[in-house]
């Protein structure tokens, strides 16, 4: 599979790079929307729960504790709410060329990690402004970037297969993800959580990855394994479901789409 | 000898369920369980090997199947049975004006049809400025693919198609749309860039059939009835055509006639 999409690296790249110009070209702050989305989320939230109501967050002011849980969450909720239109938006190269349809796949998380990329910028100007240096552990954040990212593959794998047969995945999509940010650990802590909930709440598979990243970057402490490993086991199963399930639906895109 | 052929098709048929069954067709493809429902064959059995070089033409009404079997051919849809192995790279130009970004421009989308078609960036800056030229959009090609007429498109799409170096070509209906000039110029750019090359040819015009194939297939309810020289192809056609649609209009004249007398 790696193979394959290597040997369609140029047609990729190519795709990724008009796939990130085409997206502002028609507006006028191009780029910066990408910087303007989370700083005004953060705005709003920290004036909401640090201000208005106060939410306890790891002793770290609100800006940075909600900030480094907040980017990974948009990427992840850009990534898995665009894919469900991935394969319908491209009918046209679908029902036109027999090329290789994962790729499509691959171009979008492409271009989604490239705007992830550039939100950081906003993390270290936070984290600068509160004088908040990230110790050895922030490393940690490596890997658990890479269970995000099978996490994410995984479903837009699945997800934009199953759209284009039944529409009613991209309807229901933006509904769960939605639920997803309350129901995950970015706007409050998981240790804040009452104990008894604790452990509903791990049942999230997010719940590991977002708080590691708080873990790592905030108190340089390794995030806690049981849960990232359950993070990871989750990433491994939805990643291969996904990727059955596209192989299997993708012969017949065109008739669909 | 074995490897003279471009494409084969072997006992290949298409069939397409029914809307409705799209979910227990995600289902069943999930589970390799056979649908029970049944749908519409498109194509049917069709055994048919075109050589390297040939033109064919496929004639045949609307529904007989044509643009499923390109689309079978092409690769971009599985048959249901049977088997197509393709010798070569395939290219063409199938369905007009579907395959372009709207929001970037004419220049961008050659080099995303073009890498789609599998060639590199560096390949198509070799061949970006012919396709311009000869698509006649010096002025639009800069502009994004939303402010192109249908004609400008084509135009676009079939510049590409031709200019984009394959061994063999699908043609549907390239020649419908897009004014006498442009038509002209098309047809004499077939015989000319795409010499020696395999082309499979899909028009309702006979004498675009005739310019550019010289063998076809016939095809009728998804069924091949015919396949030889493209002169007795075209005879049969026509006068299958020209024969079925005079019974159908005197069927109708006839169950007129009848409610007549029965109203009177």
């Amino acid at each position: 599979m790696a193979l394959k999409f290597w040997e369609n690296k140029d047609f990729i790249k190519t795709l990724s790079k008009r796939e990130i110009i085409s997206k502002y070209k028609q507006s006028l702050l191009g780029k910066l929307w990408i910087l303007i989305e989370p700083m005004g989320l953060m705005i709003v939230l920290t004036i909401v729960f640090s201000v208005f109501v106060r939410l306890p967050s790891e002793g770290v002011p609100y800006a940075a504790f909600l900030f480094v849980a907040l980017l990974p969450w948009l990427y992840f909720n850009k990534a898995v709410g665009a894919s469900t239109r991935i394969i319908v938006s491209s009918s046209g190269l679908i029902r036109q060329r027999n090329f290789y349809r994962p790729a499509l796949v691959l171009i979008k998380l492409l271009s989604e990690t490239v705007n992830f990329g550039m939100t950081l910028i906003g993390l270290i100007a936070v984290l600068g402004y509160y004088h908040i240096v990230p110790g050895i552990n922030a490393l940690y954040a490596i890997p658990i970037l890479f269970v995000q990212i099978i996490m994410m593959l995984g479903l837009m794998f699945l997800l934009s297969a199953a759209n284009a047969y039944v529409r009613d995945v991209g309807l229901v999509t933006p509904i769960i993800l939605r639920l997803g940010r309350y129901l995950s650990p970015v706007m409050y802590s998981f240790h804040s959580i009452p104990a008894q909930y604790q452990l509903i709440m791990a049942l999230n598979p997010l719940t590991g990855i977002l708080d590691g990243y708080r873990q790592a970057f905030l108190h340089n402490q390794p995030p806690n394994m049981t849960l990232l490993l359950y993070s990871f086991v989750f990433s491994i199963v939805i990643f291969v479901i996904g990727w059955i399930t596209f192989k299997k639906l993708e012969k017949n895109f065109a008739d669909v789409v | 000898m074995e490897e003279d052929y471009a494409i084969q098709l072997v006992q290949v048929g298409k069939k397409y369920k029914e809307n409705a069954s799209r979910l227990f067709h995600v289902r069943n493809k999930l589970l390799f369980r056979k649908s029970k429902k049944e749908g519409k064959w498109s194509i049917k059995d069709i055994s048919l090997t075109i050589q390297k070089g040939e033109s064919v033409a496929i004639l045949g009404d609307n529904g007989s199947g044509k643009s499923t079997l390109l689309k079978v051919i092409l690769g971009v849809t599985s048959p249901t049975t049977g088997e197509v192995k393709i010798n070569g790279k395939i290219g063409g130009l199938i369905e007009l004006g579907a395959g372009f970004q709207k929001e970037l421009s004419g220049r961008e989308n050659i080099y995303m049809n073009g890498v789609v078609l599998g060639l590199t960036e560096k390949e198509i800056d070799g061949i970006v400025d012919d396709v311009i030229e000869f698509s006649e959009l010096e002025d639009h090609i800069d502009k994004p693919i939303k402010t192109y007429s249908s004609g400008m498109k084509i135009r676009l799409g079939f510049s590409i198609a031709i200019h984009v170096n394959s061994d063999i070509v699908l043609l549907d209906e390239v020649l419908a749309v897009g004014d006498q000039r442009f038509r002209k110029k098309a047809l004499r750019a077939i015989r000319e860039f795409l010499k020696g090359k395999t082309i499979v040819f899909v028009s309702h015009s006979a004498h675009q059939v005739r310019a550019v194939c010289e063998k076809a297939v016939v095809l009728d309810k998804g069924e091949v009835i015919y396949f030889g020289d493209v002169d007795s192809a075209l005879e049969l056609y026509e006068n299958e055509i020209v024969e079925r649609n005079d019974k159908e209009i005197e069927e109708k004249n006839e169950e007129n006639r009848q409610t007549d007398s029965i109203t009177t």
